[in-house]
């Protein structure tokens, strides 16, 4: 899979090569390691939440993205709310947009159906690695693919592995592991805190969110509650 | 196939179709156009409104050790950095305030 592409944009070039690839599986493979905890709390929590060990293997597999999947735990319940999963994965993976907008005169050196297939691993992680080699001077899109490669294998082999445990667990309250989801959440939520808008829109959200307990259906309260959140930490900023 | 199958077939179906989008929509729609308006801020804004309307949530629905366990995570996270540690931390409090 070695190219070069015609020039569109001020970019010198882009390639997506097999060495590309490797020395991404290579940069990122210390950090997948870190994956394979989390992935096994996935497949924990996912048993936990009655989601069988296909299904949590396969939304591993097809999702990658370790929040919107416990965001669908969270929702999980009989009968499934299948449009309120969907919207919370749209909204909770928004931000992809802003890493992929934020790669594309590197990425429009290629021919679209690679710039494709590249962002089918994006994750915060890989893009972030990416975004400094490239200010080092590399220009092999494979570093990116090559890393969310790596962390897709690992998350799917630490969600495997949580499932496969989770079976022996009897009392997971017990051993604190109900709070595992929402701790992943605030783990996440405060290390992407970057301004004092942050803590407006956390507040707001909260704010909402209890004045929604009352108004709106249940698996529609986070939503409702975090576009309040969400416009109000826009307005903050402006 | 039962009906639940179909159903959690057609959720995880979603949510990766959902997910590519959001993977695949940032070079898409800047091929489409240079410079978007005001989405950038709400986006980067509403990701973290997102899951902070998640720990609410559970907050709100928890008892005193998901409380208890959320602000230790909080804390953590904020002192450290270590997500692992911060996540561990908070799972432990709630183990050790309901022994």
């Amino acid at each position: 899979m070695t190219a070069g592409a015609p020039v569109r944009t001020a970019e010198p070039l882009a390639t997506f090569s097999w060495r590309g690839i490797r020395r991404g599986v290579r940069a990122m493979a210390p950090l997948a390691l870190v994956v394979l905890p989390l992935g096994a709390s996935f497949g924990m929590a996912a048993l936990q939440a009655g989601v069988g060990a296909s299904w949590a293997l396969a939304m591993s597999a097809t999702v990658f993205a370790g929040a919107s999947q416990f965001a669908a735990l969270e929702l999980w319940r009989s009968p499934l709310p299948i449009g309120a999963i969907c919207i919370a994965a749209l909204a909770v993976n928004a931000r992809h947009l802003l890493l992929g907008a934020s790669i594309y005169p590197w990425l429009s050196g290629l021919r679209p159906w690679k710039r494709h297939l590249a962002v089918t691993v994006l994750s915060d992680a890989n893009w972030a690695w990416s975004v400094e080699a490239h200010k080092r001077g590399e220009r092999d899109v494979g570093v990116l693919f090559g890393g969310g490669l790596i962390m897709w294998v690992t998350w799917l082999a630490g969600t495997a592995l949580g499932a496969a445990a989770a079976r022996s667990l009897e009392t997971p309250e017990r051993l604190g592991l109900d709070v595992l989801m929402p701790a992943f959440f605030a783990a996440v939520l405060v290390e992407g805190r970057r301004s004092r808008a942050d803590y407006w829109t956390w507040g707001a959200t909260a704010v909402a969110l209890t004045v929604a307990a009352s108004m709106v259906p249940v698996h529609w309260q986070v939503l409702v509650a975090a576009v309040v959140g969400g416009l109000v930490g826009m307005a903050y900023d402006q | 196939m039962t009906s639940e199958a179909e159903a959690v077939t057609l959720a995880i179906a979603g949510m990766a179709l959902v997910t590519y989008a959001t993977r695949a929509g940032g070079i898409w729609f800047m091929s489409l156009i240079r410079s978007p308006p005001r989405v950038e801020p709400f986006l980067r804004h509403l990701s973290s409104a997102v899951l902070a309307g998640l720990v609410a949530a559970a907050t709100l629905r928890g008892d005193v050790a998901t409380g208890l366990a959320l602000g230790a995570t909080v804390i953590t996270m904020a002192l450290t950095g270590r997500s692992l540690l911060a996540i561990a931390a908070g799972v432990i409090s709630a183990a050790l305030w309901r022994a």
